[in-house]
């Protein structure tokens, strides 16, 4: 059954590169002008002159994962948009948590080649626009990048577990975004000790949280450390997807 | 010889509402069980309590003394009563999605039943009719050369011509070991390539047996009079079980001893009497009628 789920993610990923190849040409196109612009008119390129700031790779990467996040968001309710074909999905001879771990794999599989692509298309920007050397990678980058990449994860594993059972509705996925933006914005504000707490507690399985440049912990919420958040990450995408491949084990015709 | 498919003690509930009632049925090796039923009777919950895709509330289900399990699809098809295809896919892709399930997929065999169903599998399935998607679900099915097969209304939808190939695949199949279980609303279908019967009504088994035993075990006597005849004496004759008057015609169903009726029912001088083979229609109706209370 792996191959529907090849086919399906096959068909978005081919998509989003087609835009992902157009929004490039037209930046690249519109930068050229705008070079040409200010060369005609003898005014000097700013980037060439003075110190360059330099930027975390890391940052790019909260960049890349928001818009990964909506991939995960449509490529989580794979195991949902087979409810409709059971009778074909599950005559097969697999067993349904085989069935599962493959069509989590493939999908986590696109989500990679996805996360790539996009991380791949942004620096592809700043080589272009002669920007590449303002980058920088250094340990936190990376830390940011696998935080990021597992924000992603979870977020399609959420999304997996609250819509691969036969009562989960449409109205499911967007109330997963209401509530993690809920849950984040609250915690930029000070509601009381209580209330910090239990926010900050909400949020360490709220990926969106994981984005953040700002400490999604609460005052006096303890502080952890970068690896402890890409640990806790992770853990939050394998429970969310047991919760998913439990839910499919229970699903009936 | 332990059967194929055996059924025992199977009930599914839903809440208040049971839809499979203590059903107890086998099917042994190599032949056709014809599952008959009105609407709603249970015969599609039935098959996907046998198959897992519902739970069952109690009873078990066992595939040659084994109960069910992922390995025993790689030897089993199932081709249920609605499309559950996938609408963007064409009928190519649907394909090799089987072919890389199954060891035992053949693409030879393939070939040969879309050129049959005269399928053009690169469209994609919300392109084709309901009859198309149901001769694309008997490809899928037919091309694994399985063991057995579970068929809900596999005709559903087809032409005459296709619906009789249906039955050819079906015949063709049990002629080479496989075991199959079929439901269908057409009775024509099921005499023709059943030799097992089933008969289900409100999730309940009413009959169950070999059909040639089935249909001998009642006899229908049928007599022509010159004027409609006072028939006092034969209803009480205890091997009456149900008496059918239309003007001079008298069919009368016994339960034994016909050649024995026969002679008493020509002493009240009908022009004609002959002893006719209950048609499976007439054992259908029989079985479903005589629990019309009970439903």
């Amino acid at each position: 059954m792996y191959y529907i789920e090849v086919l399906r993610t096959w068909r978005v990923l081919r998509r989003y590169l087609i835009v992902v190849a157009a929004l490039y040409l037209f930046a690249v196109v519109l930068y050229g002008l705008a070079v040409a612009y200010t060369m005609a008119g003898g005014v000097e390129h700013y980037g060439r002159s003075g110190n360059v700031a330099t930027y975390s790779a890391g940052g790019h990467a909260v960049l890349v994962a928001f818009i990964c996040l909506l991939f995960a968001s449509i490529s989580g309710s794979s195991l949902s948009r087979h409810l409709d074909h059971l009778d074909f999905a599950l005559t097969k001879p697999r067993s349904r948590a085989g069935f599962v771990a493959s069509v989590l794999g493939i999908d986590v599989l696109g989500l990679g080649v996805f996360f790539i692509t996009t991380t791949l298309a942004v620096l592809a920007l700043h080589i272009a626009f002669g920007e590449a050397h303002s980058l920088a990678f250094d340990a936190a980058s990376w830390f940011g990048i696998v935080l990021a990449f597992g924000s992603v994860l979870a977020w399609y594993a959420i999304v997996q577990a609250v819509s691969s059972g036969r009562d989960a509705s449409g109205w499911a996925l967007a109330g997963i975004w209401v509530a993690a933006l809920g849950i984040y914005f609250l915690s930029l504000a000070n509601l009381g000790p209580g209330l910090n707490a239990l926010i900050a507690v909400l949020n360490f399985v709220n990926p969106i949280a994981y984005l953040s440049t700002v400490p999604f912990y609460a005052s006096g919420a303890p502080s952890l450390s970068l690896a402890t958040h890409a640990v806790a990450i992770y853990v939050v995408a394998g429970l969310a997807a047991l919760a998913a491949l439990m839910r499919w084990q229970r699903v009936e015709t | 010889m332990t059967p194929t498919i055996e059924i025992d003690h199977l009930t599914k509930r839903y809440g208040s509402t049971i839809a499979v009632d203590n059903v107890t049925l086998s099917v042994p090796k190599g032949s056709v069980c014809g599952l008959l039923g009105p609407n709603g009777a249970g015969k599609t919950t039935t098959f996907k309590c046998i198959l897992g895709l519902a739970r069952s509330s109690s009873g078990t289900v066992r595939f040659d003394g084994l109960p069910l399990a992922a390995e025993t699809f790689e030897r089993l098809s199932y081709v249920p009563e609605k499309s559950m295809l996938y609408e963007w896919m064409t009928g190519a892709e649907h394909l090799e999605v089987v072919s890389r399930s199954y060891t035992r997929y053949d693409s030879a065999r393939a070939a040969e039943l879309t050129a049959l169903f005269g399928l053009d599998l690169r469209k994609k399935v919300r392109a084709f009719s309901k009859g198309q998607r149901t001769a694309l679900m008997l490809v899928l099915a037919f091309s694994t050369r399985p063991e057995i097969l579970v068929l809900d209304e596999p005709a559903s939808g087809l032409d005459p011509v296709h619906q009789r190939s249906v039955l050819d695949l079906v015949i063709d199949a049990a002629a080479g070991g496989a075991t199959v279980i079929f439901s269908s609303h057409q009775i024509t279908q099921v005499e023709r390539a059943a030799d097992r019967l089933a008969i289900i009504k409100g999730g309940r088994l009413i009959l169950e047996g070999d059909l040639d035993t089935l249909k001998s075990s009642e006899q229908v006597v049928e007599a022509i009079f010159e004027q409609p005849p006072v028939l006092n004496g034969v209803v009480r004759d205890p091997r009456v079980r149900r008496i059918e008057q239309s003007g001079r015609v008298v069919r009368v169903h016994v339960t034994h001893d016909g050649e024995g009726f026969a002679r008493a029912l020509a002493a009240l001088g009908p022009k004609h009497v002959q002893i006719l083979d209950q048609s499976l229609e007439e054992l259908f109706l029989n079985a479903v009628t005589d629990t019309a209370g009970e439903a």
